[in-house]
Order: C-alpha cells, then sequence, then structure tokens
C-alpha cells in the first residue's frame, strides 16, 4: 500500500513555472561556458591504498610482491605514464569493475603467463547447437558418471544465434535434490547438492580419467594426467569474499597451445556452492594467425574492448596483466582465444562503492577487458560474443558518439 | 549544446523532457523542496557546460540520474549548505508532498538503496534498466532493492508492498 501512495504522490510533483524560468535563463547564460578541468577525484586516496608500479612486466602492490619467475609474471607491458586525464565525474560511476584487495588475485595461473609472445596462431573450435535429444544422452551419461540419479527434467530451446541464450539448456533435478544445468554441450553446472565436497572430488575425477580408457587406467605405464588449481577472487559491496576455486588439467611437458586448450576447456570451477564442469569443445573450424599483445592492448586503449568491466578512460589505464585463454562464456558462436587484460584507474574510488559500515581503504578496483586475439582481418569469420546484463558487452566509441 | 543521436537540444526540449525527472529525484535526495530545486537547477547547467554527445536516450537519461545523485550526496556534506540552510528550516519552508511518512523513509534511506526504490516505484524501471542506469549488475540492483524493502518494513512498521 504505502508503495503506492509513495508513486501517487511524488510521481506526481512536476517543476514549477518560476523554477523552470530560473533554470532555463541559467541554462541560457551557461551556453558557451565550458566547464573546467577536473583532476582525477581519487589519486590521493587510492595512492594510500596503493604502491603501485609496473616495472618489467612484474605488478607490485604494497602488500604482495609477485615473484617474477611465477605465474604472476606478465608480458612486459610499456611503463605506464599517465598523463592528468579531464575526468567528469558524472561519467566515472557508469565505470564498472571488480573489487579486489590485490590485483594479483584476479590473475590466477595461467599458462601463458610471460609466454605471450611464443604464441602465432591457435585454432578455434565450433560451439554446436544441440538438439534436444543430443542434450538428454549428454546429460544421461553425464549424471551417470556422477552418480545422480535424475527425477525430472525441463529442455528450455536457445533463443537464436544472436542472443546470450544462444544454446538450449537441459535443467535437471535429480532425486538428492541436486540440480544439472546442461548448457549447450559445453558446460554443466551443479548446483543444491547436499554434499558438494563429494559432487566436487567425483568431478575432479571425471576431469582427469575421462580421456582414459579402462585399458589405460589400469595400466602401469599410463600416468593420470597432473592437475593445476587457481583461485580467482573479488568482493562484493559488503566487503565479502567471492572465491573461485578452479581446477585444470596441466602437463608442465605439453606444448603452450596444449596447455591453454586444458585450462579452458578441461577445467571445473567451484563458486557459491556451484560447480561448473567445461566440457570440451566440438571440432576445430580452423587454426588462425593471432594478434599481437601490444596490438591487443591498442584495441583497448582505442576503444574496441568486451567484457563487464568498464571504463571510459582505457587510454589512461594502468595495465596490470595480460594472458591469454579460450573464451567460454555463454552465447559463443565459436570458442577462440581472447587477450585478457587486467587494468586499473587511480580515480576509482572505493569509498563510492562499499556499503554503509564497510571500511573501503583495504580494496580497489580491477577492471578485466577482453579483447578476440584473432587477427582483426579473419573477425568476420569467426565472430567475437560477449554478454552482460543481457545485452552485447562490446565497448566501442561509438558508445560515445 | 549537448546533443542526442547528433541532433542538437535546445534548453527548452531538455527541461520540457527531463524536468520532472530531475525535479524529483533532486527532491527526493535532498530532503526539501528548497533544496532539489537549487540541485536540478545545477544539473541542467552541468549539462550546458559539459556539452556531451548522448548516442541514445537511456544513455542521456543515465547521465542526468548520476549526475542529479552525485550532486545531492555533495550537497548534503557542502560546508556552505550546512552553515546557510538548515534541513529541517527548508523543509518548514517548502514541505515535501505528503505521503503518510514513505517518502521520509525513503529521503532516509542510504544512497545506494534509495535511488534504486526511487528509479523503480517513482519512474517505474525495470531492475535491468537500472543497472544500465547505475552501471552495476543486475543482481546488485535487487539484492539492494531487498534490502532497502526490509529497511522500509522496519522504518515504516509495515511491508512495503
Amino acid at each position: 500500500m504505502n508503495s503506492k501512495d509513495y508513486r501517487s504522490t511524488l510521481g506526481g510533483v512536476t517543476p514549477s513555472p518560476a523554477w523552470r524560468e530560473r533554470t532555463l535563463a541559467a541554462m541560457e547564460q551557461a551556453q558557451g561556458q565550458k566547464r573546467p578541468s577536473r583532476k582525477p577525484l581519487a589519486i590521493a586516496a587510492t595512492a594510500a591504498v596503493l604502491a603501485v608500479a609496473v616495472t618489467g612486466g612484474v605488478w607490485l602492490s604494497g602488500r604482495t610482491e609477485v615473484d617474477p619467475d611465477g605465474p604472476g609474471t606478465a608480458r612486459t607491458p610499456e611503463p605506464v605514464v599517465t598523463p592528468t586525464p579531464t575526468i567528469d565525474p558524472e561519467w566515472i560511476y557508469f565505470e564498472t569493475f571488480s573489487i579486489v584487495t590485490d590485483p594479483s588475485q584476479l590473475m590466477g595461473n595461467n599458462p601463458t603467463a610471460g609466454r605471450l609472445e611464443e604464441l602465432t596462431e591457435l585454432p578455434v573450435y565450433e560451439n554446436p547447437i544441440p538438439t534436444e535429444d543430443q542434450q538428454r544422452v549428454l546429460l544421461n551419461h553425464l549424471a551417470e558418471e556422477l552418480g545422480c540419479t535424475i527425477a525430472e527434467t525441463d529442455w528450455s530451446p536457445g533463443t537464436g544465434e544472436e542472443t546470450m541464450g544462444r544454446e538450449p539448456i537441459l535443467e535437471a533435478e535429480c532425486t538428492d535434490g541436486t540440480q544439472l544445468r546442461l548448457r549447450g554441450v559445453y558446460s554443466l553446472q551443479i548446483y543444491d547438492s547436499p554434499d558438494l565436497a563429494a559432487v566436487t572430488e567425483t568431478v575432479r575425477s571425471y576431469l582427469i580419467y575421462n580421456d582414459m580408457t579402462p585399458e589405460e587406467m589400469l595400466s602401469s605405464s599410463n600416468i593420470p594426467p597432473q592437475t593445476s588449481q587457481e583461485t580467482l577472487e573479488d568482493y562484493a559491496y559488503t566487503g565479502e569474499s567471492m572465491p573461485t576455486q578452479a581446477t585444470f588439467l596441466l602437463d608442465p611437458d605439453a606444448t603452450l597451445e596444449e596447455q591453454i586448450y586444458s585450462y579452458s576447456f578441461q577445467r571445473m570451477e567451484v563458486r557459491n556452492n556451484s560447480l561448473t564442469l567445461y566440457l570440451q569443445p566440438g571440432a576445430s573450424v580452423g587454426t588462425y594467425p593471432l594478434r599481437s599483445p601490444d596490438d591487443a592492448l591498442d584495441s583497448f586503449r582505442s576503444w574496441d574492448y568486451w567484457g563487464s568491466s568498464f571504463t571510459y578512460h582505457p587510454e589512461d589505464a594502468q595495465i596490470i596483466f595480460v594472458s591469454l585463454e579460450y573464451d567460454i562464456s555463454m552465447g559463443q558462436p565459436y570458442f577462440q582465444p581472447v587477450y585478457r587484460i587486467l587494468f586499473t584507474q587511480d580515480y576509482w574510488d572505493m569509498a563510492d562503492r562499499m556499503f554503509d559500515g564497510v571500511d573501503p581503504s583495504p580494496f580497489m578496483g580491477v577492471g578485466v577487458a577482453y579483447v578476440p586475439a584473432i587477427d582483426p582481418k579473419y573477425q568476420d569469420e569467426v565472430p567475437y560474443r560477449r554478454y552482460f546484463n543481457d545485452g552485447l558487452a562490446h565497448h566501442i566509441p561509438e558508445e560515445l558518439a | 549544446m549537448p546533443t542526442l543521436n547528433g541532433n542538437s537540444l535546445s534548453c527548452e526540449e531538455i527541461l520540457d523532457r527531463y524536468g520532472p525527472l530531475v525535479y524529483r529525484m533532486a527532491i527526493q535526495g535532498t530532503g526539501s523542496v528548497a533544496d532539489g530545486e537549487d540541485v536540478a537547477q545545477e544539473v541542467f547547467v552541468s549539462l550546458i557546460q559539459c556539452d556531451p554527445r548522448f548516442a541514445d536516450e537511456t544513455h542521456l537519461k543515465a547521465w542526468l540520474i548520476r549526475a542529479t545523485a552525485n550532486r545531492c550526496k555533495s550537497w548534503g556534506r557542502s560546508p556552505w549548505h550546512r552553515r546557510t540552510v538548515p534541513l529541517e528550516e527548508a523543509r518548514q519552508a517548502a514541505p515535501p508532498p505528503e505521503t503518510g511518512g514513505t517518502w521520509e523513509a525513503v529521503a532516509a534511506l542510504p544512497p545506494k538503496y534509495r535511488w534504486p526504490v526511487y528509479l523503480h516505484y517513482i519512474e517505474g524501471y525495470t531492475a535491468a534498466e537500472i543497472a544500465q542506469l547505475l552501471g552495476c549488475p543486475r543482481n546488485t540492483v535487487l539484492s539492494r532493492l531487498s534490502r532497502a524493502r526490509a529497511k522500509l518494513k522496519d522504518a515504516l512498521k509495515e511491508e512495503w508492498a
């Protein structure tokens, strides 16, 4: 009832004629008066939180010194000399990023760290749209592997090539309450399990042994694949940690191309009591030349990048880390390599973002921008997509046109 | 002058189209009609001075909403404002709309809850649209609306429905 009162009264308020007249006069007087430049809002505050240096490809923060030989080593970015930008405070609040206490929390354990220059071409894979029957066969197989008994299912068709719901979804409820959601034929989400730890162990075994024949599994000369882990951690506005713990196959003797494949497609992630198992993609549609990391950075800086993170000033961003992976987010027409660029802006002010009562001082913003790694000449052949808030998350100059 | 889809907007057009939105929002954000009028005027003057180019109407509205929210925030902590315009006096001089306490309860919410409530209940935006306007994930808007309703229930001693 009170929301109706609220709507009917405040919703009916309109400007008085006297206010309109005064405001119109003030606006007409302001014409031609350009707003004075303004320095970034929070440089001093952010500097107090961070001592940041991007030197020789290593990100150093006040808290963590990343081992230059370890996984935190990025390609060597150019030293950042950031001119003081003119920032309109009205725009800043539209910029979006992840909240962390240290940038290394989003670096992960990507095998391309420090090795990007080794890659010149990579395969692109199909992401086929399956029929309902194909999905049912696959889900039954996966449920059997997981030891789940399906009680009921619900199938939803895809919503079209150009949408984030491109592929159909088959959901199932198991007799123990576990919920399964098969998206296309590339990911299986498992949630509401009464024993997530046990399911995690089962899925891990599936990940390791799925490609081995029974004979290979029994043979003493066959060594099971090794796994590696990474934890990606960000924070809610409440200051609550939201870690994603990923396990993926890693053969240290394999080529970098094979390692990236396993990192992306032979992978499981646990986040918020939900587990996602990524399945291997369809056939390769070809091997394509890659653009260089510097070219990808140029693309980002000149307003051609993707992702839920967004900044109006990519040209001023401080680059933290660049890696390469296959994009396995929903709605991909093809699974293709992307550069993943971590960046920050010195004017991002955590005090504006965190909930009341949360000390903002430990936190900082880190954006994640994605740039397709396939040489732009070939991107019409293998179009790239990434979605956020039900829409395409492609940031291009037309946004400011 | 600001442009929308490449077309220049006149001051009259801007006020006719977006005056009520900014005016209401400023009153909600400052807690008084007098302060709200000042804030709303500042927002429109700032729009002229910034001279931005907007790709579409959503973009323009998002700018105005963000600008109004920012100015309401800084208005409340402005030393000049605190020294010269006591909130209660301003309210007495120009009382806010009578809504049986709901308006005051919404005004008392922290901004991060107040604006989703305002944009949803007064301006009729969906959670996805508010997410776009405020530049945050839709789930954040939904959780803030949910928490705001709980706070309003406590404040008003009845369900916010």
